[in-house]
């Protein structure tokens, strides 16, 4: 072979190879990897998150309490202002209602059972814009309590999204509610000690780095 | 609340009373010697039985929730309390056996109900108990077996009944103070039948509770402590070694058979039994009250706050 084609082909393989690159990325095939590549995982922040749950307590008055441990990450896409999906995880043995004896009832075997289900779990199933609005969404999911799985529909507003090109924070808050019997937790529903459905207010907050 | 008492507590207790009664008090029953000798046996498991039913519902086989296991054991105490009525005349190595046999059966309950041939690793009898808790728990069960069936041979009459009414009431307040309330109330439902037993056993002639009573007695009362301290958060009050003063507390009575007390009028020596056994009780009862009163409660500072907001 001539030393005139050995030097074109020098040349020409790395053209080609560019070319064949950059055909490859444009192409209809490679167009969800760049979806994926914009969207921002915000690893959820236990200090700043909490899951408040709100029930009423012999017919009368409503008791609050809240779970403090509260870990997962929301994947968002539009710098962290639209959410993709939220995995939530609860750490029952975080039970916080201001006082010890009630905490210990409510980790026992009545209620949240925390030494046999240790968390409770949210994994997202869809996620709908609510009409009128560009910071809610009605957001589905299966809850997973007692060893129960559920499917459960939570109005998700994004509170707050801020931060740099370096490192973001994004806060958001679920608001729903659940009856508790339908995880099993039966106790006092008959009888009237303790109301059956469960309001929740959960707080997340979402760490983003470089 | 007060339908809560009537299914939950009362009409058990009623059930195991009513149980007694028969057993025990009717002239045409209490001659069938199997059906008097299982009578308590019986009474405390249909009592556990119906209380846990109104509480937490039947169970699936093998239970979801470790918790169904009481009612298995609940279930499966009534046999097992008339079966060893029938073994009453047989002597060493049969209550030996009996106690050891029942230990490994409880043991290895989470493996014995997995339905296939080589089960993967089962759940434990109750969270996070290791291999060694379940071998202590063989070994509690039976050693408290054969210590209780021997005694139950030797100590007729209201006392058993008592001592155990006595310590299935201190279990009692330790579910409570630990936050198991439907345990706590299980826990009521044995001690007044038990309590009952006692009673009925004044005018019955002080029959013999039998070894299967014994053993239901016995086993139950460590079983539901087993339960209630692996499936609760306890509070510092309640240590390991409270619910062993508990649970171990029927056992003073083996020393208390000897010549001394046993020339003491009946109602002495029944009283001083009854004593010995209540003070680890009492004592038990009174280092947990805070626990139960909820005077050792402390709040974070920032739930009081948040509870200001909603004011």
């Amino acid at each position: 072979m001539p030393a005139k084609h050995h030097v074109l082909m020098i040349f020409a393989l790395p053209i080609l190879s560019l070319v064949t690159m950059i055909s490859l990325a444009a192409s209809p095939a490679l167009q969800p990897q760049e979806a994926d590549e914009s969207q921002m995982t915000f690893k959820l922040d236990p200090v700043h998150c909490m899951a408040n749950f709100r029930v009423q307590h012999m017919g009368a008055g409503m008791f609050w309490g809240r779970f403090n441990e509260v870990t997962g990450q929301i994947v968002t896409t539009d710098e962290g202002k639209v959410p993709v999906s939220f995995d939530v995880v609860i750490d029952v043995d975080s039970i916080d209602t201001g006082t010890e004896k009630l905490d210990r009832t409510l980790m026992g075997p009545n209620f949240f059972d925390g030494k046999e289900f240790k968390t409770i779990t949210f994994v997202t199933e869809g996620i709908t814009p609510v009409a009128g609005s560009d910071s809610k969404w009605t957001v589905t999911g299966q809850v997973s309590m007692l060893g129960v799985t559920k499917p459960v529909s939570a109005i998700v507003e994004r509170t707050g999204v801020n931060g740099n090109a370096v490192m973001k924070k994004a806060g958001y808050e679920a608001i729903f509610s659940v009856k508790r019997s339908d995880f099993g937790m039966s106790w006092g529903v008959d009888n009237g000690a303790l109301g059956d459905e469960v309001n929740l207010v959960v707080g997340l907050e979402g760490d983003w780095s470089v | 609340m007060f339908v809560m008492f009537l299914l939950s507590f009362l009409l058990p207790v009623l059930a195991g009373a009513g149980i007694l009664a028969l057993g025990w008090l009717a002239p045409p029953i209490r001659k069938v010697q199997w059906l008097s000798l299982s009578t308590l046996g019986v009474g405390l498991s249909v009592g556990l039985a119906l209380s846990y039913l109104s509480e937490s519902g039947l169970p699936s086989y093998p239970p979801a929730r470790s918790e169904g296991w009481i009612m298995l054991a609940a279930l499966a105490c009534i046999p097992f309390a008339v079966l060893l009525s029938f073994t009453e005349k047989l002597e060493f190595p049969w209550v030996e056996l009996t106690g050891l046999a029942t230990g490994v059966v409880v043991g290895l309950m989470p493996i014995i109900s997995g339905s296939e041939l080589l089960p993967e690793i089962p759940k434990p009898l109750f969270p996070d108990m290791g291999i060694m808790a379940h071998a202590k728990l063989v070994l509690e069960l039976a050693f408290g077996i054969i210590i209780t069936i021997r005694l139950a041979q030797v100590r007729t009459g209201p006392t058993l009944p008592t001592a155990f009414a006595i310590c299935f009431t201190g279990a009692s307040a330790c579910a409570m103070a630990s936050g198991w309330i439907s345990l706590s109330i299980m826990f009521g439902v044995l001690s007044a039948i038990s309590g009952a037993a006692a009673l009925f056993a004044r005018f019955a002639g002080s029959p013999n509770i039998g070894r299967g009573s014994a053993a239901v007695s016995a086993g139950l009362l460590i079983f539901l402590a087993t339960a209630c301290w692996y499936k609760t958060s306890a509070p510092p009050e309640v240590t390991w070694w409270v619910w062993v003063l508990l649970v171990g507390a029927p056992l003073l009575l083996l020393p208390l058979e000897n010549r001394v007390v046993n020339r003491l009028p009946s109602a002495g020596a029944y009283w001083i039994r009854v004593i010995v056994v209540a003070i680890p009780v009492v004592w038990v009862l009174v280092r947990i009250f805070p626990a139960i009163a909820g005077e050792a409660s402390s709040g974070s500072d920032e739930m009081d706050e948040m509870m200001k907001m909603y004011q």
